[in-house]
């Protein structure tokens, strides 16, 4: 054996060592969704929709025309609402907050276009995704975690709707003490 | 002889894997780059395929734009939510939705989103302990029930300690 492939003999190992590690790492973070959007510019039409959504359904309130609001948002279900890869925690967000705000209608609205419980579990399911949990801490999927608790309560299964209420507890506060840790104005 | 090479290239390895790790990290950490940002823009520290894909759809100075507009996504819809919340605590409690007029989101104070998180965790509370007693012969519910006792205590004292700050 020469002296250069006793070299790339030992270099070797290290070159795949680090190849391996960088991977690794970059599986990590893609499943974590802390890389960079893949669709950015998918995330950032649905939010300019978003907003304009938001604000009609803000006027409809004003006027007590819930059923109005309710039906523009469930319209928005209809979205083809990016994934967690193509629209980061972001899109998954803007998906939490228009899923928690009709479910909030909906429970406190019962009797305007009414639907079962069993619907309304759907829909709570509907709007967290099946990856939820890994969503960096925020309000808008606490908030609708709660409410899927409530749902949850509503079909009579406590023992699910304890766990969605300790999630949600557990949401709120990391956030409390991520307000506690930021430095005050 | 052939077991001092194998664990000579098995410690390589590691070294390897090691060195890999540091400079993922790295990487992912480069300047330019929210380490909290639930969504981070493409940052130009980044490089790599993925932003040459996209700058050859859209060109450069969109790619700036879009990473402007992510982030101010991102800050329009934290500050929705604030406007949410100030609506909230103005309001009827967890039901209420956004009032006529809500305020600005500069106008939400952080002491008053520590007291809107404080409602929302004892809020939680109301129902986890209802639950308990509903189920006063199963000890889990019991046991959520002192936890988010003990969880809303402390966020009412966080919300009554900034509120003299």
């Amino acid at each position: 054996m020469n002296v250069s492939s006793r070299g790339a003999r030992r270099i070797l190992p290290v070159a795949l060592g680090m190849v391996l590690g960088a991977l690794a790492m970059l599986v990590g973070l893609a499943q974590a969704g802390r890389l960079a959007p893949s669709r950015p510019e998918t995330v950032v039409a649905l939010g300019q929709l978003l907003d304009a959504e938001h604000r009609r359904v803000d006027l409809m309130l004003e006027r007590d025309d819930v059923a109005g609001a309710i039906e523009a948002l469930e319209s928005l279900r209809e979205q083809a609402w990016p994934n967690r890869e193509q629209g980061g925690d972001l899109a998954l967000q803007l998906r939490h907050d228009v899923y928690g705000r009709l479910l909030r209608l909906r429970l406190d609205h019962p009797k305007i276009s009414p639907v079962s419980p069993a619907e309304l579990l759907g829909l709570a399911d509907e709007g967290l995704g099946p990856d939820y949990r890994d969503v960096d801490t925020n309000p808008f999927t606490a908030r609708l975690t709660a409410l899927r608790g409530e749902v949850l309560e509503q079909l009579d299964r406590d023992g699910d709707a304890l766990t969605a209420y300790e999630e949600a507890l557990e949401m709120n506060r990391v956030l409390l003490e991520r307000e506690l840790q930021e430095e005050p104005p | 002889m052939s077991a001092g090479r194998s664990v000579a290239d098995t410690r390589r390895l590691g070294l390897g894997l090691g060195l890999g790790l540091v400079l993922a990290i790295a990487a992912c950490h480069a300047p330019g780059r929210a380490k909290d940002s639930p969504a981070p823009p493409m940052s130009p520290s980044k490089g790599g395929a993925e932003r040459d894909a996209l700058e050859q759809r859209l060109g450069g100075d969109d790619i700036d734009q879009l990473e402007a507009e992510l982030e101010r996504a991102r800050s329009e819809l934290l500050a929705l939510d604030d406007e949410r919340v100030a609506a909230s605590t103005e309001g009827e409690g967890e039901g209420a939705q956004p009032g006529a007029t809500p305020p600005s989101a500069d106008a939400v104070s952080r002491c008053e989103r520590v007291a809107a998180l404080a409602g929302r965790i004892c809020q939680l509370r109301d129902r986890m302990c209802a639950l308990a007693t509903e189920h006063d012969q199963q000890p889990r519910y019991a046991e959520a029930c002192g936890r988010a006792e003990q969880t809303c205590a402390q966020a009412q004292q966080a919300t009554e300690d900034c509120a003299a700050a």
